[in-house]
């Protein structure tokens, strides 16, 4: 009788009050854990602007005066603009580059104009791209800077790469007398 | 007769030993063995604004608070402790991390105490900003069961050089007898 009390007592004990005793919680000992997830994404960003922007690049020839000399240029050169950029790549992206082409207008037979984007300057940190040297322009795409990385050039005036647009006369044979003719340049980046 | 009567006094006694121990025993595993459990809800969220750019040339900005907050409950399945128990307690936390760059750095702070539970209790520390890292550190300590720590939590050095990704990390809080 005094066995089967005693056994009913024990029970009761480990079954109806285990939070006496810690049983059911993790491992009885003195730890616990529990979780917060974090998750966010950072993604790929492309984006290229001109500083100043909406400006617009004047170049010209000189009016002849005496016959049999060479055509003069006026405004041959403008490096008034900059070039800025942001880039953002993934562990496997190869890198960017930005291409320029003639999307407006043509440029007039016996000229050719030239652009280049010089060396990175100004304040910003990654992996910037490198110049390509001197293009012509035309309606198809060529590189300019190349070989971009994940960067940030810095913002505004003399942050980038700066441009310079140069005109030459190439072939006197196409040249023509013509009013102003305009012109729209297009960059753009894109992946390698 | 008498050398019957001497086992069964004898038995008797072991029985009595052995239930005395096992109350002993029941009774000192409920008073050392761990009554707090921690428990999470909640947790941080940051605004696709944090890493996106309207202007080209330009960086993220290098903090981001998350817009959520996350909260930590310190209590017990035990009825008794919960009410009128004061034990110390210590909470650690950690990162274990899926996908992360090492640049990146996530920090917590605790921004309120929450509502205590128990009769008494108190909770110090964990009001500045620490850095997580994938080594359990000390957060903040306390005593008594409470509900509704509130924690937040920062990104620092985001950066366009760090590689575009889904990033992923757990952080997990540890609470330990102080």
């Amino acid at each position: 009788m005094v066995k089967k009390i005693k056994g009913t007592f024990l029970l009761t004990l480990f079954f109806l009050f285990p939070p006496i005793y810690g049983w059911g919680q993790n491992g009885g000992g003195w730890d616990e854990e529990d979780y917060i997830d974090v998750a966010f994404s950072i993604p790929e960003i492309a984006l290229i602007d001109m500083e100043p922007s909406n400006v617009h690049v004047k170049l010209s020839l000189k009016e002849q005066v005496n016959p049999g000399e060479a055509v003069e240029i006026g405004d041959g050169e403008d490096n008034s603009i900059w070039i800025n950029y942001t880039s953002t790549l993934s562990s496997y992206s190869l890198g960017r580059s930005i291409n320029a082409q003639v999307t407006y207008g043509t440029v007039p037979p016996g000229i050719s104009l030239y652009l280049s984007a010089s060396e990175y300057k100004g304040n910003g940190k990654g992996s910037m791209g490198s110049p390509t040297g001197t293009i012509s322009l035309s309606n198809s795409p060529q590189t300019i800077i190349s070989n971009i990385g994940r960067c940030y050039t810095g913002n505004g005036k003399n942050k980038g790469h700066r441009l310079t647009y140069t005109i030459e006369v190439t072939d006197y044979s196409k040249l023509e007398y013509s009013e102003a003719s305009d012109l729209q340049v297009t960059y753009t980046i894109s992946d390698i | 007769m008498t050398c019957r009567l001497l086992i069964q006094l004898v038995t008797f006694d072991s029985m009595n030993r052995i239930f005395l121990l096992i109350v002993f025993f029941l009774l000192v595993v409920g008073a050392t063995g761990q009554p707090l459990v921690v428990t999470t809800s909640g947790g941080p969220s940051f605004h696709s604004s944090v890493f996106s750019l309207t202007e080209a040339g330009k960086n993220f900005k290098s903090r981001a608070v998350s817009q959520t907050k996350g909260y930590l409950d310190v209590t017990s399945t035990n009825y008794w402790y919960n009410y009128y128990s004061n034990y110390r307690w210590r909470i650690s936390v950690y990162r274990y991390d899926v996908i992360w760059a090492q640049e990146l750095s996530l920090q917590i702070k605790r921004v309120s105490n929450g509502t205590r539970v128990s009769n008494s209790g108190s909770i110090s520390g964990g009001k500045s900003w620490i850095s997580v890292s994938n080594i359990p550190q000390y957060f903040f300590k306390g005593s008594g069961a409470w509900s509704n720590i509130k924690l937040n939590f920062r990104l620092q050095n985001v950066s366009v050089l760090i590689p575009a990704d889904d990033y992923q990390t757990t952080l997990v809080f540890t609470i330990y007898e102080d």
